[in-house]
């Protein structure tokens, strides 16, 4: 990091360590005494004006419209008139402007995010997806300079052993029509895991058959990609971990999406997300059949 | 705010959602962190709208590299990282411009009070210390800013200053010993508690000293 830096910015640092071990103990007190000083001054807090133009920067990179218009305004934070310190009229670079390479790596990531959802969907309906073929559409992601949306659609993207620790990109989210009660919340949810775990229709994507009694569609559930706001509110839910149910369906009559894991169900308004659950009930998932337990132990 | 509230979703985690294309995860990270990244950016920028331009460079070029973090590091110490970089870099395209102090207290701006949060003396002793800061080469500023300021291990200023152990002691060792004839005269005069870093959203217990 020091390789090209103004030669003013330099200093002979090694020659300062041998110095430093010669400090007598009162000069070394006294720095002590500086750093314990240093470290008392408050934090200061992001100013508003600052955390706005910030905020609409990111947003612009989301919508991608920084290719395409100008950048958010760059208020300035505090120019006082006082102290002789007037406009010392330099120029403001403007970090968001750059079209050329915003647009192409726009253009970039729709055709990969293209490919990759094609190939997720084949996998899907070809019940042949798997996590292999999941990262296999994952390796056609961009891994910078993509926006947002963009990279959600294209699929996850590669991140280090302790990011992915029981993190995966996506879960089928199953429309089963059933009409979960407030009394029979777990037993409804173990019977449908208990359909899931014998191996009828586990894999992400798959079609998962219609799972019970009280279903109110005999037929099979119909499964779909969630949303990344739905995937958002899962993660949060289960703190990284995969789900073992997403359901669309109803909750003492009212539309809601009921989410499982291993140990827990969520049962959430259709409008849930990482920020805004919209929780409605969290129950523990005790009880598990011998065959499910077994599943779970193996996943943790 | 400075880290997850019961329930919320980890670092980690809303970098990988952001990863995968969560519009909401980025800026729920921003706003977690907002303020001690300020405070590096505007520690070593030393001035308010430098420090405004690095943290936006530092968080869009964040936004866009999220698919790069590899979890070998936390993070906050990415963030980090990419922040003291912006504001490295932004000093360094204005090398030509003098960053220093000429030793004139009239040539200082003044610190405009934080209002219901400084008083006559914290506003004069925010006045010193940016004062004093100034006199520093950027990058002893920058482990000054981190490990006394900020209270980060010596070992985790390394990794987001890049450089080693022993050079993030001696440049703070360094700095203080510039620091000390400026800050003589507030012993004991301290204007806060002692900062913690924050990992995670976990403060961490190990001190900073060098």
């Amino acid at each position: 990091m020091s390789g090209h830096w103004p030669p003013e910015w330099e200093d002979s640092e090694e020659e300062f360590s041998a110095e430093a071990d010669q400090l007598d103990p009162e000069a070394e007190a006294r720095l002590s005494e500086v750093a314990a000083y240093l470290a008392s001054v408050p934090v200061p807090a992001l100013p508003d004006a600052v955390e706005t133009r910030i905020n609409a920067a990111l947003a612009a990179e989301t919508a991608g419209s920084h290719a395409l218009g100008p950048a958010p305004a760059r208020a300035r934070v505090r120019r006082h008139s006082g102290g002789g310190h007037g406009d010392r009229g330099r120029s403001r670079r403007d970090f968001l402007r750059r079209p050329v390479v915003a647009v192409g790596s726009l253009v970039v990531c729709l055709l990969l995010a293209g490919l990759g959802f094609t190939l997720a969907r084949g996998g899907t309906q070809g019940a042949a997806s798997s996590p292999a073929a999941a990262s296999g559409a994952s390796g056609l992601a961009p891994k910078s300079s993509s926006s947002g949306s963009s990279a959600a659609a294209a699929g996850p993207v590669e991140a280090g052993p302790e990011q992915n620790a029981g993190i995966e990109s996506s879960f089928p989210v199953a429309a089963s029509g059933t009409r979960y009660e407030r009394a029979t919340l777990t037993e409804q949810v173990r019977t449908r895991l208990g359909l899931t775990a014998s191996g009828i229709a586990p894999s992400p994507g798959a079609t998962v058959p219609a799972a019970s009694a009280s279903s109110a569609a005999s037929g099979a559930a119909v499964t779909s990609a969630p949303t990344a706001a739905l995937r958002a509110c899962v993660f949060h839910l289960t703190g990284g971990a995969q789900p073992r149910l997403v359901d669309q369906a109803t909750y003492q009559g009212e539309p809601a999406y009921v989410i499982a894991s291993s140990t827990r169900v969520w049962v959430v308004g259709l409008g849930c997300t990482a920020a805004k659950t919209e929780l409605i009930v969290s129950v523990a998932l005790a009880g598990l059949p011998g065959n499910l337990r077994a599943l779970v132990s193996v996943e943790q | 705010m400075s880290g997850p509230a019961p329930g919320e979703p980890s670092d980690a985690i809303l970098l990988r959602l952001h990863a995968d294309g969560d519009a909401d995860a980025f800026s729920l990270l921003f706003r977690r962190h907002k303020d001690r990244l300020w405070a590096v950016a505007l520690r070593i920028a030393c001035d308010p709208d430098d420090a405004a331009d690095a943290l936006q460079e530092a968080m869009i070029s964040a936004f866009r590299r999220a698919g790069d973090f590899r979890g070998e590091s936390a993070v906050t110490t990415w963030l980090h990282r990419i922040v003291v970089n912006a504001s490295l870099d932004l000093l360094r395209r204005r090398s030509a411009r003098p960053v220093g102090w000429s030793g004139d207290p009239d040539d200082l701006p003044v610190p405009e009070p934080r209002q219901g949060v400084d008083t006559f003396a914290s506003t004069d002793s925010r006045l010193d210390i940016d004062a004093a800061m100034r006199t520093l080469p950027p990058p002893q500023r920058a482990a000054l800013v981190l490990v006394d300021m900020l209270g980060y291990p010596v070992a985790d200023a390394a990794a987001i200053l890049g450089v080693s152990e022993g050079t993030v002691k001696s440049r703070c060792a360094r700095g203080r010993a510039k620091l000390l004839p400026y800050l003589s005269h507030l012993r004991g005069d301290y204007p806060g508690g002692r900062n913690q870093p924050v990992s995670d959203g976990v403060p961490s217990e190990q001190g900073g000293g060098a």
